[in-house]
């Protein structure tokens, strides 16, 4: 093997660790919503494209079209995709959070649609189906791959953050009230539980964590176009990374993560080595196997590979 | 009075489940509340409890009108109620079951789990030790590490009866704290229920299809029938009431 | 005037009609199974599919083809419920509506890799000219999917109100516990269901490929506002979801009529949004849906 080679896959690593620490910040917000509240949110693309666009027009150079020259350092644009995916969170949760759990869903794949139907339309906020572009990586002055090493690092270190956040939560007294409102809610209700504030605030979080991931995909690629919002990615595989993880469990949601990432990613690179005719058909062959591993997984393997076993809290 | 219940009616599609009833619970008492099935004692204490808002009339506890007030704000006040089927959080331990009860830990908001460590950790001991207490009491030390749905029916009585004591209520409704539980343990609970009165001092209004039960533990005794309050007494009073006895038949019939 | 019928009413009619009947089968299948179907724009977009040998291969009038697609349709939901669903019936409904996820995933990937992404029509190059009366100019397709689909909708009624079958389903959606203790065969009711949601929704998806063209995001860009009709007639309502398809079809076409001056009263790039605007509001403010009483 050459050294150019070598490098070359010194490089994939690196990009397949980044965005595989990217999917576990959201398949860790994906937990508080599923794991932790039994929320079945199928709108995640909505809460991450919030916050992609949101810090990418605080960090965009001035553009003739859309709203931008803000030129914010990520320290601030990425809080900010938190936020306001949070108070996109919020507004859905006041509307959404006491009805059933279908009709939650529901509503979640609506309102990513709209988000996603407000992403494409609103040149004069997101460009349109033009994305936008230019975005500044967090390190990127660091010559050679030491840029790409250094957001590695953020990243894993975003991962870490998020993990214990997600952790603590779940492990404190407020994890205990919510492992007892998924139990039993009416006798939550009855011993002087806000049910529908506890759940608020799962949702919420969950949607800040989606927000961040959002933000550092839009950095990382630098561009954030309607295609990176487009819910097989951004909504189906973390459902997929989250179910064979191992539902209810963070080391779980970030083992599952790295492990879907790296099957899929992989899998994109020997279809390329495919008769170009084939290639494109392999490329929906990928998609029929994510949804075949959710079935099954979902049917024979309840808890993952690290959730917690049946009868366990 | 503690809790006034004036002239409540409910009606589920059609069927009319409480239709004028009118009682009070006074403080420091242990009221029984009795009646064939049917009668509307459970939807009572429902409405009463904040599970929904009545039709129409008025539930004032502790001096203000609460009429369809929710759960938690109830418990608040000092209202607690525990379920004719035990409601536990089946996969939390016994211990937990307890532990969830308090409100207001510092731990149960979110920011205070993740800043505010120390504090947590101090109430969190505080909580421990107190529902140390009660399992003490209730004789449940034992089973305090499992999970609270692989306790025995009895058991899962006396955990209801736990996490109302954890609240340190003014007023605790018992939803037939005795169906299902064998002579023994049955005996134990009515001493149990009368030692919290006379020590802690918590009012009590209990549902209860035992006789010999409420005979021993309550008094006054309401009667409901079809939904409204029959009559009222001593158990000896309501013994002797000729409609009390037309009810229970008609009601069986 | 004439405009307003011909461009805004009768397309409002024919999305409508396309609705109801995708409608009435996620509402039947929630009141039986209790679970939010996803596969539903799929298993649309897997009919239009069916159909194409049928209607192009063969010549055949589409309504033909309809009929053939839900034949096969059925079979293939009967399949997908025996080694999909039932084997997580007994755990919480909404392992089901998530594997359901995982299958609408798999059905159109397969439908990608079988036929490819390119869009097909069942209309070979041709261009019908549309029927004239008068001022009033219509599709003579769009007569054929109103008139068919006001018949398809008449049959539910009849079955649900008039045949034993249909009396085991309502009884089925009231409570599946008293129903199964009654000697209701459960399991025969939920595979009368799927055929009923099958067909219906197979002869939606074939219709809309009439209307427009066959492209494998069919029935997912379907799905979102089926839901929100039937969430607008009241989950699990069949007669509800006909009037929440229709009125969402109306209103998804009436929205970029020119109400206030010239311009479209809403840009169509945000005309899928009113489905859900009026979805959202009306789990604000009714939850149950518009029509309150039996859930039959």
């Amino acid at each position: 093997m050459s050294p150019d080679q070598l490098y070359g896959f010194f490089l994939y690593g690196i990009s397949l660790l980044t965005m595989g620490g990217i999917y576990a910040v959201l398949a860790l917000g994906l937990n508080m919503h599923w794991g932790l509240t039994g929320i079945l949110n199928i709108g995640i693309a909505g809460f991450f494209a919030v916050g992609a666009y949101t810090s990418a027009i605080l960090a965009s150079a001035p553009h003739p079209v859309h709203l931008g020259g803000f030129a914010m350092p990520a320290i601030f644009t990425f809080p900010a995709a938190m936020a306001a995916s949070a108070v996109v969170a919020y507004g859905i949760a006041r509307i959404c959070i006491r009805l059933r759990s279908d009709y939650l869903a529901i509503a979640s794949i609506g309102i990513a649609e709209i988000l996603r139907l407000v992403v494409k339309n609103a040149r004069e906020l997101t460009n349109g189906t033009l994305g936008i572009s230019n975005l500044p990586r967090p390190f990127d002055w660091v010559p050679g791959a030491g840029g790409q090493l250094a957001f590695l690092a953020l990243v894993i270190v975003l991962v870490l953050g998020v993990y214990w956040l997600a952790e603590r939560a779940r492990t404190s007294p407020w994890g205990r009230t919510m492992r007892a409102i998924r139990d039993n809610e009416e006798a939550a209700r009855a011993l002087g539980k806000d049910v529908d504030a506890f759940r608020t605030r799962a949702f919420v979080t969950g949607a800040a964590f989606m927000g961040l991931a959002g933000a550092l995909t839009a950095h990382y690629l630098k561009f954030i176009g309607p295609e990176a919002t487009d819910p097989l990615l951004a909504t189906f595989l973390v459902w997929v990374m989250l179910i064979v993880g191992g539902s209810g469990s963070n080391k779980g949601a970030i083992l599952g993560a790295f492990l879907m990432w790296a099957v899929w990613s992989v899998s994109e690179i020997l279809a390329g080595y495919l008769p170009s005719e084939l290639a494109t058909r392999a490329a929906f062959v990928r998609v029929f196997i994510i949804g075949f591993v959710l079935v099954i997984v979902l049917q024979r393997y309840e808890s993952g590979i690290l959730g917690p076993r049946r009868g366990e809290s | 009075m503690l809790l006034e219940i004036e002239d409540v009616a409910k009606s589920f599609g059609g069927l009319q489940a409480v239709s004028g009833c009118t009682f009070s619970v006074e403080k420091g008492s242990i009221t029984g509340l009795i009646g064939p099935n049917g009668a509307g004692k459970t939807t009572t204490f429902n409405i009463v409890a904040g599970v929904f808002g009545p039709d129409s009339g008025s539930v004032r506890f502790a001096g203000r009108d609460v009429t369809g007030m929710p759960s938690h704000k109830l418990f608040g006040m000092g209202l607690v109620r525990t379920f004719q089927i035990p409601h536990e959080f089946g996969h939390l331990t016994v211990r937990d079951n307890l532990m969830t009860v308090p409100s207001g830990q510092p731990g149960e908001r979110l920011l205070g789990a993740w800043l505010a460590p120390a504090k947590t950790r101090e109430t969190e001991d505080r909580i421990r030790a107190q529902a140390d207490d009660v399992l003490e009491f209730l004789k449940l030390d034992r089973v305090a590490g499992d999970p609270a749905g692989t306790l025995s029916g009895g058991q899962k009585k006396l955990l209801e009866l736990g996490r109302a004591m954890m609240a340190e209520p003014a007023l605790i409704l018992l939803d037939e704290p005795g169906a299902g539980v064998n002579p023994t343990l049955l005996e134990h609970l009515g001493d149990m229920i009368i030692e919290l009165n006379r020590t802690r001092g918590y009012s009590i209004c209990i549902i209860e299809h035992n006789m010999d039960m409420i005979a021993k533990l309550c008094d006054p005794v309401i009667v409901m029938a079809q939904g409204a309050v029959l009559t009222q007494g001593t158990m000896d009073e309501v013994r002797k009431d000729k409609r009390v006895l037309d009810a229970y038949l008609g009601g069986s019939r | 005037m004439y405009e307003f019928v011909n461009f805004y009413l009768i397309p409002g009619l024919v999305l409508g009609s396309i609705y109801a009947l995708g409608a009435i089968g996620v509402s039947m299948l929630f009141s039986i199974l209790r679970f939010a179907h996803f596969a539903h724009g799929d298993m649309m977009t897997l009919a239009a599919y069916l159909a194409l040998p049928v209607v192009v291969g063969l010549g055949l009038h589409p309504l033909a083809g309809a009929a053939a697609a839900a034949l096969m349709t059925s079979v293939v939901a009967l399949g997908i419920d025996k080694v999909g669903y039932q084997p997580v019936r007994a755990r919480p409904t909404i392992v089901s509506a998530m594997v359901s996820l995982g299958i609408a995933l798999m059905i159109r990937s397969a439908i990608q890799v079988g036929y490819g992404v390119k869009t097909q029509s069942y209309t070979t190059g041709q261009i019908t000219p549309p029927l004239r009366f008068d001022w009033l100019i219509v599709q003579e397709r769009h007569i054929w999917i109103i008139a068919s689909s006001m018949v398809l909708m008449l049959a539910v009624h009849l079955l649900l109100s008039r045949t034993r079958a249909g009396k085991a389903m309502r009884a089925m959606s009231d409570s599946a516990e008293l129903a199964q203790l009654t000697g209701i065969p459960t399991e025969r009711v939920v595979r009368l269901t799927w055929v009923v949601g099958a067909s219906l929704a197979a002869v939606a998806g074939v219709f809309a490929a009439w209307d427009t063209f066959l492209q494998t995001m069919l029935g997912w860009f379907l799905l979102l506002p089926i839901f929100a009709a039937t969430i607008l007639g009241g989950i699990g309502r069949p007669y509800g979801a006909m009037i929440g398809g229709l009125v969402i079809g109306l209103a998804e076409e009436l929205s970029t009529y020119p109400w206030l001056g010239t311009e479209p009263l809403i840009s169509p790039g945000y005309k899928t949004g009113v489905a859900f605007a009026i979805m959202v509001a009306i789990l604000i403010f009714r939850p149950h849906g518009l029509f309150k009483g039996r859930v039959f």
